[in-house]
């Protein structure tokens, strides 16, 4: 049996849910599936945070300044407590055994937030994906794939190996994993920091005036696409790597970089050097391609 | 008098930390890009230490740190260490302990610069052996600490827990071995200490899930 721990601002709002806590306690003998749904009234820029051990979590925008929560879980072994202070709604998922079983783990989630509302989500495996969310958020998994479409703000990414996927997404963003691939599309950032040691990058965006752009990783794959339109000052350099450049751009000027025995570099400034592209792999190749 | 070196001046960091400004400290700072740098950092650290909330200080291991530290001594048993949150019969952040691992990689290689221009290899070796062997050390230690103290119902979170310290691992060999074949190399030693921050992070979310499920 799931136990659903609702903790609102009034006595007659607790009794209310703790009689239809035990009312779902009766009704139940054994584990089923178990549904909940909750409003939350918010302000602007409400902060939301989940902690969720496995399972799905999507999040997306809407134009009601409330927060709809909906979940699913199999388990009765979960406590899922969602809980609103002021313009926070603070949702954890709480196992109750110490010999729950994986399958028991798992607690999904779908929510609507305002567009402006603030995330903070810590999803351990299975799945986070973030839909026209502007405000800021950071994300923080284990092995749950990230995915991100037409968000902005200042998002923070941590992960150990889940993979990263960002489209559309714009503001300042930074990417840290240890074995996720990190592909990042269609992008409108003026500040990008991926970095993952055992996985590949993938970019394709504009690169925004004064932005600036770093990509690294240790081993894998770097794949860039450039434009002859864009203005950037490029700095590629694999150590023990490759560095391929299919772009075919003329650069307005070479640029001396870092010397290194073993790397293998490409420093240039292409139109008037505008942004910073910073592009660095141990171990891995560098492809720079041409985006037309 | 003789312009302070960047050694001595690492002999006194702890009374300038302390506040105690000595003349020839003083202009050997206003000289030495890499030293202002450092003294910067642990500034900056000491700043934001002071700027933490009061939450419970985890990992035991960084008392480890703090003892080897001392018996290496890398640092003085009551010296500018003490406005560390927590740092004497209590735990370290491991957070701040990350950063502690920067500032030790930076006056390691601080301590670097003085044989950059002696250029012999062997002392190349040296310099960069005595920066990261404390630092290896260390991470070996908070290892055992946070690997027997992981106990993760989730099996997805534990294997991705192992595999990922293990590619860390490998990583972090490939790094030494890259500065052992070209101790000069800026680059390889850029990854060596990222490698070395890295598996402290990593390192920190298992022992932080060991804490939490005890």
């Amino acid at each position: 049996m799931m136990r659903v721990s609702m903790h609102v601002g009034s006595w007659a709002s607790k009794t209310a849910i703790t009689l239809g806590t035990g009312l779902l306690l009766a009704a139940s003998a054994t584990a089923a599936p178990r549904h909940l749904e909750k409003h939350f009234k918010v302000g602007a820029r409400p902060v939301i945070t989940i902690h969720n051990p496995d399972g799905v979590v999507i999040v997306k925008a809407w134009t009601r300044p409330e927060v709809k929560l909906v979940g699913d879980s199999d388990s009765d072994k979960l406590e899922i407590d969602a809980e609103q202070t002021g313009n926070r709604v603070d949702l954890i998922v709480r196992t109750l055994a110490d010999d729950i079983r994986p399958e028991e783990m798992r607690a999904s989630f779908q929510l609507f937030v305002p567009e402006d509302a603030e995330l903070q989500i810590h999803n351990d495996s299975g799945s986070v994906a973030v839909q026209d969310v502007t405000g800021d958020m950071a994300l923080d998994t284990i092995a749950a794939d990230i995915s991100l479409q037409d968000a902005s703000g200042y998002l923070s990414i941590k992960t150990v190996c889940g993979a990263v996927q960002c489209i559309r997404c714009a503001g300042r963003i930074e990417i840290t994993s240890i074995s996720g691939n990190v592909k990042l599309l269609d992008m409108r950032s003026y500040s990008v920091r991926a970095q993952t040691s055992h996985g590949d990058i993938a970019f394709d965006g504009q690169f925004l005036p004064n932005g600036t752009y770093e990509l690294k990783n240790y081993s894998g794959l770097i794949d860039v696409k450039l434009s002859p339109d864009d203005s950037f000052d490029l700095s590629a350099t694999s150590v023990k790597g490759k560095v391929q450049n299919d772009a075919n751009l003329t650069p307005a000027a070479p640029r001396k970089g870092p010397a290194s025995r073993f790397a293998q570099s490409l420093f240039s400034v292409y139109n008037l050097g505008k942004a910073k592209v910073e592009l660095k792999s141990f171990d891995g190749t560098i492809n720079i391609h041409r985006r037309e | 008098m003789p312009a302070m070196q960047c050694n001595e001046f690492m002999n006194s960091l702890d009374l300038w930390m302390d506040g105690e400004r000595q003349p020839d400290a003083e202009a050997h700072l206003r000289s030495c890009a890499a030293c202002n740098g450092l003294v910067a950092d642990l500034e900056m650290i000491r700043n934001a230490g002071r700027e933490l909330s009061d939450v419970d200080p985890p990992p035991r291991v960084w008392n480890a740190i703090r003892s080897q530290l001392e018996a290496e001594g890398l640092v003085a048993r009551h010296g500018w260490l003490s406005w560390l949150p927590s740092f004497g019969t209590t735990w370290m952040r491991p957070a701040f302990a990350g950063a502690l691992l920067v500032v030790l990689a930076a006056s390691g290689f601080m301590l670097g610069t003085r044989v950059r221009n002696s250029n012999i290899r062997a002392s190349w070796l040296n310099g960069n052996h005595a920066a990261t062997a404390p630092i290896a050390a260390d991470l070996g230690n908070f290892e055992l600490h946070a690997v027997s103290a992981l106990h993760e119902p989730n099996p997805t979170v534990n294997v991705a827990f192992k595999q990922n310290l293990e590619i860390v691992d490998n990583y972090i060999a490939e790094c030494e071995k890259s500065v052992q074949d070209d101790p000069e190399d800026e680059l390889s030693r850029d990854y060596l200490y990222g490698a070395y921050q890295q598996k402290a992070d990593l390192l920190e979310q298992m022992s932080e899930r060991g804490e939490n499920h005890q």
